[in-house]
């Protein structure tokens, strides 16, 4: 892979190295950071605590006292270098489905898509809801999927002045992505519609996130009817 | 032990060591700013050193006891008082029910960490009890309010003890002297002037600081050469991120786990305990060091402080 790859590994801390890729938001470079992720996670690498990836990069935590950032820098080396570049994309039944209701009560922002990208309201629901969307990484609130893939004529920049209260659910675009926000909070992405399903849960202590690193969503219009359903389903 | 909150202060949550191993989720390490001192009060009362405590910023709070306990304090240093009598927080404290503690404002530092034994009870989440503010999971969920009850998670009493802070595990927080920071992996985008800025001008902690950040206020800005747009990236507690203001911010345990902006430095991690206790609008300045001393460093302190612990 190294060979292959513009590899850096750097020291990002006294207890935390960056393996970094070319800085891009870019399908094959983060199916890399994937790849690398998984080589690391199956090696155990002894002193290695966490793994944190993100577009182009990847945070390695480790414990100091077990292992030196050199002798980590060359064992992280040698396995890159044994490990292939990510070649299998997820088959298509690993596409998650996730249902947007885009009513106006949910959308406060699509007009200011629509004065950006000029098209109807109808044509950025079928633009969004038609794409396949990868999660390049999670962060920014737990569990706040960074989907790439999106029809880049709906891109819209983020609002200069982030908005105080977007209620949980609420699915936004970001410049040439898209994400959802899985609990209330401020933020700064054009909201468009709002998803039923829970991408944080709290009461689910074993398995607190829907989403993770890697996988393929897809989106599906829904009505308001649908939503009230399948959100009352779900309590 | 129970308690009930007169006075819940200003953010006090239910702290540990922290939730590690979800940042690939998102979820922010959270956890006790100031490590050494959670963990000289969780001595104090016999505790393990990671058993939840609360951390209480700023300002003092006060406490009503249904019931005997043990008590611990360290960090920040206040006028503390039982039934209106002061008391000597260098020691294991006592309290008997129907006594009200009172733990006035502080007089050093910015973080108190009282524990008590067996430690407070609190939800525990993905493996830690540590208040997530953000996720409202953890402890108590939220921060400290009037009326909450507290209780021990242990409510047996155990052996009755009478420790003493050793001098040299007690963090001297009236001095004042430079954090030590490490050159971050943008450290090359700042201009000539603002890498040198960065440690010759002085800072203070601006008023909008919290658990997730130190916002800090310097005379004059700093600016980077013109660079491609970054993306974001990993950053972990500790960080100093430089956003268009030019104002940098310096990531602490409840901020985002990956982050947009210029990573310019980060604070070493045996400054961090002390850099916890830096009070709003204190002043403060930055020493550069190398990544190898930083590292001994930091190992060193951590070696230290086990020991002392093993040997008290």
């Amino acid at each position: 892979l190294s060979k292959q790859q513009n590899i850096q590994i750097t020291q990002l801390s006294e207890a935390a190295l960056l393996v970094s890729l070319e800085s891009k938001i870019n399908p094959a470079i983060n199916a890399n950071i994937n790849a690398i992720r998984k080589s690391l996670e199956e090696a155990h690498l002894k002193g290695v605590h966490e793994l944190v990836p993100s577009y182009s990069s990847l945070a390695v935590f480790y414990k100091p006292n077990e292992i030196t950032a050199k002798n980590l820098i060359a064992e992280i080396e040698t396995i890159i270098d044994n490990s292939l570049l990510a070649k299998e994309f997820p088959t298509k039944e690993d596409i998650l489905t996730l249902p947007v209701c885009y009513t106006d009560e949910f959308a406060p922002d699509m007009e200011r898509v629509m004065k950006h990208t000029g098209f109807t309201k109808e044509e950025i629901i079928k633009r969004h809801s038609e794409g396949e969307y990868r999660v390049y990484q999670l962060g920014f609130l737990p569990g706040f999927p960074f989907l790439g893939g999106m029809d880049k004529a709906i891109s819209c920049p983020r609002k200069k002045i982030p908005a105080l209260k977007i209620a949980g659910g609420s699915v936004g675009i970001g410049g040439a992505q898209t994400g959802i926000y899985p609990l209330q909070s401020p933020g700064g992405w054009n909201i468009i519609g709002r998803c039923p399903l829970k991408l944080f849960r709290p009461d689910n202590t074993i398995a607190p996130f829907l989403l993770s690193m890697g996988q393929l969503v897809r989106f599906k219009k829904i009505s308001i009817d649908q939503f009230r359903v399948t959100k009352t389903s779900l309590l | 032990m129970k308690a009930s909150v007169n006075r819940a202060g200003i953010q006090a949550t239910i702290q540990d060591f922290g939730r590690y191993g979800h940042r690939d989720k998102g979820m922010p390490i959270v956890g006790a700013l100031d490590k050494p001192s959670m963990m000289l009060a969780n001595w104090l009362v016999g505790n393990q050193l990671q058993a939840p405590v609360l951390e209480i910023p700023m300002q003092g709070i006060s406490l009503m006891f249904e019931s005997a306990c043990q008590l611990g304090i360290a960090g920040a240093t206040a006028n503390v008082e039982l039934n209106e009598e002061m008391v000597n927080t260098a020691k294991t404290i006592t309290v008997n029910s129907g006594d009200e503690l009172v733990i006035g404002d502080f007089l050093s530092g910015f973080r108190l960490y009282m524990s008590i034994t067996g430690g407070f009870k609190g939800q525990e989440f993905l493996g830690s009890f540590s208040t997530d503010l953000v996720a409202g999971v953890g402890g108590l969920g939220r921060p400290l309010k009037k009326d909450d009850k507290l209780e021990s998670a242990q409510p047996k009493q155990q052996l009755i003890l009478n420790r003493e802070k050793p001098e040299h595990l007690i963090q001297k927080l009236d001095i004042d002297r430079p954090i030590r920071i490490i050159p971050g992996p943008e450290y090359d985008l700042l201009d000539h002037y603002s890498s040198r800025r960065l440690t010759n001008q002085e800072y203070s902690i601006g008023s909008a600081s919290n658990r997730m950040g130190i916002r800090l206020v310097g005379e004059q800005s700093l600016n980077t050469e013109p660079h491609e747009e970054l993306i974001s990236s990993p950053v972990l507690p500790g960080i100093i991120q430089l956003p268009p203001s030019g104002q940098p911010v310096i990531l602490l345990n409840d901020g985002q786990t990956i982050g947009g902006y210029a990573r310019i430095a980060k604070v070493a991690e045996m400054d961090m305990p002390y850099l916890a206790q830096q009070a709003i609008s204190k002043s403060i300045n930055f020493v550069e060091i190398d990544i190898t001393t930083a590292e001994r460093g930091w190992l060193h302190q951590q070696k230290r402080l086990k020991w002392l612990f093993e040997k008290e």
